[in-house]
C-alpha cells in the first residue's frame, strides 16, 4: 500500500481509499473543489438571471415547467452542495463524492425530462414558443443544455474515480468565498420562494399560461424586446 | 404547491449544511424528487399530438 492510500472499514469491509497528500493529488482535489463551487455559482447565475431579468425586468411570468425546471437545477445543485460543505469541513470520504455526483446526475435526469417535455410542446414549424429567445434558442431549450453539461461534467468526474475528490481551501479568504457561494445558493432559494408564492398565491397549483401575481392581484406589463 | 416544493428544497439544502449523517441528506434529497416529480406528472396531460 503506497503512502497515498489509507484502510478504513466500513461495517466489517476494509476498504483502501487515496488520501490527497502528494502535491499531484492536492492540485487535483483543489480543482475538484472550485469545479464544484464554479456548478453551483453557474446555476445561481441562471437561476438568478431568469427570475431577476426575465420575470421582474422584462414581466414575463414563468409558465409551471418553466418553475418546475428552475426547480430541477436546484436540486441538481445539491450534488454539488454536498460535495462542498463536506469539503469545507474536512469530512468528505469517496463514498460521499460519488453521493454528491449522484445527486447532481438524477437531478439533472429529471429536469432534463421537464426542458424536453416543453420543446417537444413547442416543437411543431410556425409555433412562437413560450417567451424571449436568448441566441436564437428559448430559455427551456438553454436549461436542457444545462442539464446535458452537468451530466457530461458528473460523468467524466466519475471517470477519474478519486482523483478529484474535492479538497476544501485552507486559506481563510478561499473559505469566505465558498461559504459565500453556499449562502448565496441558499438566498437564491429563498428568492424564487418568494416569487412564486407572490405569483401562485394560495392556490395549489400555477395556471399553464400566468398572467398576474395571484396574491397581490397585480399584471405585469411585459417590456418591449 | 410549487411554494411547498421550493420550502422543500430550501430544507433540503439546510438539512446537507448542517446535519453531518448521509442518510439524511439523502431522504431530503429523495423527497424532493418525488415531490417534484409527481408535481412534473401533474403537469403533463397529454402525450401531445406527435408520432414517437
Amino acid at each position: 500500500m503506497s503512502e497515498t492510500q489509507i484502510r478504513i472499514f466500513v461495517g466489517d469491509t476494509r476498504v483502501i481509499v487515496p488520501t490527497p497528500t502528494g502535491r499531484r493529488d492536492l492540485l487535483l482535489g483543489k480543482l475538484g473543489f472550485w469545479a464544484q463551487i464554479a456548478f453551483l455559482l453557474a446555476y445561481i447565475g441562471v437561476l438568478s438571471t431568469a427570475m431577476f431579468y426575465f420575470q421582474f425586468a422584462l414581466g414575463e411570468l414563468p409558465c409551471p415547467l418553466c418553475i418546475l425546471q428552475r426547480m430541477g437545477m436546484m436540486l441538481s445543485s445539491l450534488g454539488p452542495l454536498y460535495i462542498v460543505i463536506h469539503s469545507l469541513r474536512g469530512t468528505l470520504a469517496p463514498a460521499d463524492f460519488m453521493t454528491g455526483l449522484g445527486f447532481a446526475i438524477v437531478g439533472a435526469l429529471l429536469g432534463a425530462a421537464m426542458s424536453i417535455r416543453q420543446i417537444l410542446l413547442h416543437i411543431m414549424p410556425g409555433d412562437p414558443g413560450y417567451g424571449t429567445a436568448v441566441l436564437g434558442l428559448h430559455l427551456y431549450t438553454w436549461a436542457l443544455v444545462s442539464f446535458v453539461v452537468v451530466l457530461a461534467f458528473a460523468g467524466v468526474l466519475l471517470m477519474f474515480g478519486t482523483e478529484f475528490l474535492a479538497v476544501g481551501p485552507t486559506s481563510p479568504v478561499a473559505r469566505y468565498v465558498a461559504w459565500a457561494v453556499v449562502w448565496i445558493f441558499i438566498a437564491t432559494i429563498v428568492a424564487n420562494l418568494i416569487a412564486v408564492f407572490f405569483l401562485e398565491g394560495f392556490n395549489w397549483f400555477l395556471p399553464d399560461n400566468p398572467t398576474s401575481y395571484e396574491l397581490i392581484g397585480w399584471t405585469p406589463t411585459p417590456a418591449a424586446n | 404547491m410549487d411554494t411547498l416544493l421550493f420550502g422543500a428544497l430550501l430544507a433540503a439544502a439546510l438539512f446537507i449544511i448542517f446535519a453531518r449523517k448521509r442518510w439524511i441528506a439523502a431522504t431530503g434529497f429523495a423527497v424532493c424528487f418525488i415531490a417534484i416529480a409527481l408535481l412534473f406528472a401533474h403537469h403533463v396531460t397529454s402525450t401531445l399530438e406527435l408520432s414517437f
